[in-house]
């Protein structure tokens, strides 16, 4: 099911992660967060205080859902960012190698 | 093998990432105190809080909706949760006048309905079911924890605007209280049989401090004698914290718990304000937490062991997060003027416990009617203790 979100090309050729790849998965949880929210999941959170999200759903179903919203949430809240700046610090880290690569094959010259 | 270090970097980078991000995370939360408690008037977080309960008075589907998933949990919450509201609604009539018609009339509906419910339906409606299941020590039964509360409400209406009907119930539920106290042999009334509790003892006492105001009583010999005795007998030794639960033979039952001592030493302020901030510091060095900016606090000190129960709420591990504690922390920091702990407290609040804002009205998803109340309070908390505390002055010069 992944596969089908996810890009299926090869992620990178060289020795580092594809920061594309990372924001993909940034993506997919912004978007399974704006889900739940519009799914209005965030008031079954109330079984955190021992509370009944609904009084028409089981006690089970109402914390499955709140439950699952916390998860959501942290996952967004904390891991989508951290992807972000994950895939940053590699872009950058790529163009640094790249550039180091750039120089080594430079020709010399007198003034090297 | 390629893979493999493709792998052990792309954990180097998210650990390089996570450290940034982490301690970044709170400004994302952070918000000016102003925002959550003002020194006059109401902030915005009273506001919006308050309109939200507001609504629940005026349209009893919702309000019945809020109580059966509340009653569902916790019988007890439903009452408080008045409580809460009614004392919040009086401080708020002070600090926002032009509005406090309103707030008296939904304070009248409130106390009106919680005395016809407890003539109607007995203490035990208000009451978790186990009340029932044992005898109360002393008779007849009565439970200091509706006494107290009903007491105080009925003084906070009365703090705000005179209301003669008031004036013989508050009279009446004081004297009773303070014959109880005269009857019981260790000086202790019961909210459940046999179990007593330090967070209504305090609040009883504080009733009695506001008719002496309003009515001119003189409780003062009581409440020092009371005073004198849990300082005595009801300190936990090791953290130097009053317990929160004991016998009526003042055997110790629960420990210091922070979900009942944030409130206590509020309470204490009006009764002992060197007492209070003594236990305030306590509190705040032993049980209140600020990490990478997040405020938080414990229901247990360290060297106090205790499982988690319906007043501390789920306890998080490893940063042991009491969500009842953590919750009534507002009520200590906003009290005791402690800015840089109620910062961090209300950044924790915006980030875990899901705010709801709807057309001006704000509610706690994590958390319950009783619990926005009890934000509600911390955030209006001030006014009808300064009553108090200016007469109090006046008197000794």
């Amino acid at each position: 099911m992944m596969n089908k979100f996810f890009s299926r090309r090869p992620r990178t050729k060289g020795s580092l992660p594809s920061p594309r790849y990372l924001l993909e998965w940034a993506g997919f949880l912004s978007l399974l967060f704006l889900i739940v929210n519009l799914a209005g999941m965030r008031e079954f959170t109330s079984v955190l205080n021992g509370t009944v999200g609904s009084t028409s759903l089981s006690w089970q179903t109402a914390a499955f859902l709140g439950a699952a919203y916390v998860f959501v949430y942290l996952a967004f809240v904390l891991g989508a960012p951290i992807l972000v700046l994950s895939a940053l610090i590699l872009k950058l880290w790529q163009r640094l190698i790249a550039k180091g690569v750039k120089d080594e094959s430079r020709p010399q010259t007198q003034l090297d | 093998m390629q893979r493999l270090k493709r792998t052990l970097i792309a954990l180097l980078v998210l650990i390089i990432a996570g450290t940034i991000w982490l301690p970044c995370l709170h400004l994302v939360f952070a918000r000016p105190v102003s925002q959550f408690r003002k020194a006059e008037g109401l902030s915005p977080t009273a506001r919006q809080l308050a309109a939200r309960h507001l609504d629940l008075w005026t349209d009893p589907a919702s309000r019945q909706k809020e109580l059966d998933r509340m009653r569902a949990s916790n019988a007890e919450w439903d009452f408080m949760g008045r409580s809460f509201l009614v004392w919040s609604l009086a401080n708020m009539g002070v600090r926002d006048p032009d509005s406090k018609s309103l707030y008296l009339k939904t304070i009248d509906q409130i106390i009106d309905e919680t005395l016809r419910l407890e003539k109607e339906k007995g203490m035990y409606f208000f009451l978790m079911s186990y009340a029932s299941a044992a005898k109360y020590v002393m008779k007849p039964e009565r439970s200091l924890f509706l006494d107290g509360e009903i007491a105080l409400m009925l003084a906070s209406r009365r703090m705000l605007e005179e209301k003669e009907d008031y004036k013989s119930l508050l009279t009446e539920r004081v004297n009773i209280m303070t014959e109880e106290f005269k009857r019981s042999p260790h000086f202790i009334l019961e909210s459940y049989p046999d179990e007593c509790w330090m967070f209504d003892h305090c609040l009883a006492l504080d009733a009695m401090k506001m008719a002496d105001y309003l009515d001119g009583s003189d409780h003062s010999q009581l409440i020092h004698d009371w005073i004198s005795m849990a300082k005595q007998k009801l300190v936990d030794q090791q953290s130097g914290l009053l317990l929160a639960s004991f016998t009526t033979d003042d055997v110790p039952l629960g420990g210091p718990q922070g979900s009942s001592l944030w409130m206590v030493a509020h309470a204490l302020q009006i009764l002992d304000a060197d007492f209070a901030r003594d236990q305030y510091s306590r509190a705040r060095r032993q049980l209140g937490e600020i990490t990478l900016g997040f405020g938080y606090a414990h229901e247990w000190p360290a060297t106090w062991k205790g499982p988690a129960n319906i007043d501390s709420g789920p306890i998080i591990p490893v940063f042991n997060i009491s969500a009842g504690s953590s919750g009534m922390a507002f009520i200590g920091a906003s009290a005791f003027d402690d800015e840089p702990f109620l910062k961090s407290l209300a950044a924790t609040l915006d980030f875990a416990a899901f705010p709801s804002k709807k057309s001006g009205r704000l509610k706690y998803c994590a958390s319950n009617q009783v619990g926005d109340a009890a934000f509600l309070y911390a955030t209006t908390l001030g006014p009808l203790w300064r009553k108090i505390e200016a007469r109090r002055h006046k008197g000794a010069k």
